[in-house]
């Protein structure tokens, strides 16, 4: 599978530093904080990797916004990159969780 | 929207033998219905939907095969004929009366949308090979479809010549998606020209004489900032991500450089069309806009 699932019709995520469960302490990495939405859990690292830290995202379906044309390019900018992430990995073999 | 023409057939009592006030009324010849085909209204909006992959199961950017399959039959059973796009840009409307036109497009130039098997035949699950089979089944669908490449067209660049040969034999079209999928919001006009060029050198190596390549589909729909009109040097339209219906070239509304598609999703086609998920049946005046509607005359409009 390749690209990012809107599983929401819109939803606002934040990507900031955090911790995951799993991953023990002293290793932080970058998480989607996502306001109610159901993020898959294996898309957190992939949407975070390819928003950027620092950076809040806006992930919404095209029929949300009033530059919808704006919405639907940051969608699909998201998925470029994270088809781009997930390209990189599968050639060095890393698991990306 | 259908209508029902009522044919008065008074004429036919001209032609009646004279009668007497003592002779009894002719019995009242009921009148009769031809139903017609949809008022024609060339100054109405088009879809032109936009496509990614061509896969086994939805997603977000994947239209499965079968979804695919049945957005065809819906279209088609709603009146709706393929247009091509070169065609929409140059305001061409070889569209039969009372038909709607429809563009097709694809983006990313993915193996999904045209991809051979080990025995040398068309995939039928990719997206050119469900487009054959269609047409096979309905001819009067017509074969236009447009695939917006990058560096790699349909994954494989030693297969572009044998590939693109063939879309142009049936009837499809070719654009530009820039070779490395570029931002061009921050390039300007003159810097998305020297990109397409730069393309355009690579495409012109694969492509059959003939064949035209005059529109651009943005990479993330994003167009260069400012004053597009520079672009007419190489391009005719540029078509944006999202999300409405496009005007007809020669309406005042029209921008030929910010030119609206539809995500073929299944959101967009309820938003847009009235089209509930899967579903392929005739539906009463779907549209949620004004829809174009052909008059059959194709050297005026």
């Amino acid at each position: 599978m390749s690209g990012i699932q809107i599983v929401e019709r819109a939803f606002r995520c934040e990507v900031r530093r955090a911790l995951l469960p799993g991953r023990g302490e002293g290793k932080p990495l970058l998480a989607v904080q996502a306001d109610g939405a159901r993020v898959p859990a294996g898309l957190l690292d992939g949407l975070a990797l390819a928003l950027g830290e620092g950076r809040d995202g806006v992930l919404v379906g095209p029929d949300e916004g009033t530059d919808r044309n704006q919405r639907c390019g940051e969608a699909d900018q998201a998925d470029h990159k994270l088809s781009k992430l997930e390209h990189f990995t599968s050639l060095v073999g890393a698991d990306k969780r | 929207m259908k209508y029902l023409l009522l044919i008065s057939q008074a004429w036919l009592l001209f032609f009646l033998p004279p009668q007497t006030p003592a002779q009894p009324a002719p019995a009242a010849v009921p009148p009769v219905s031809v139903e017609t085909s949809l008022e024609a209204n060339e100054m109405g909006r088009i879809p032109i939907l936009e496509y990614h992959s061509i896969g086994p199961t939805e997603y977000r950017w994947t239209r499965s095969a079968e979804n695919f399959r049945k957005d065809l039959e819906w279209l088609y059973n709603n009146d709706y004929v393929l247009l091509s796009i070169e065609d929409y840009a140059h305001d061409r409307y070889p569209i039969p009366a009372g038909k709607k036109p429809v563009v097709l497009t694809f983006d990313d130039g993915k193996p999904n949308q045209f991809r051979y098997l080990e025995n040398g035949e068309i995939d039928p699950d990719c997206a050119v090979g469900i487009l054959d089979r269609f047409h096979e089944e309905h001819p009067d669908f017509g074969t236009a479809a447009v695939f917006y490449l990058n560096r790699y067209p349909f994954g494989s660049v030693a297969e572009a010549p044998q590939k693109l040969a063939y879309l142009y034999q049936t009837g499809r079209q070719i654009g530009y998606h820039t070779l490395d999928h570029n931002d061009l919001r921050y390039l300007g006009a003159g810097g998305t020209l020297a990109v397409l060029n730069e393309q355009k050198k690579m495409l012109e190596k694969w492509m059959p004489e003939g064949m035209p390549l005059s529109t651009l589909a943005y990479p993330h729909g994003w167009g260069p900032a400012g004053d597009r009109q520079e672009l007419s040097a190489m391009i005719s339209v540029g078509l944006l991500i999202g999300a409405e219906p496009a005007y007809p070239l020669y309406h005042e509304k029209a921008d030929p450089y910010r030119t609206p598609r539809i995500q073929a999703i299944d959101d967009e086609w309820l938003r847009h069309f009235g089209r509930p998920a899967g579903t392929i049946e005739k539906q009463d005046h779907p549209e949620k806009f004004d829809v174009f509607v052909s008059d059959g005359i194709t050297d005026e409009i």
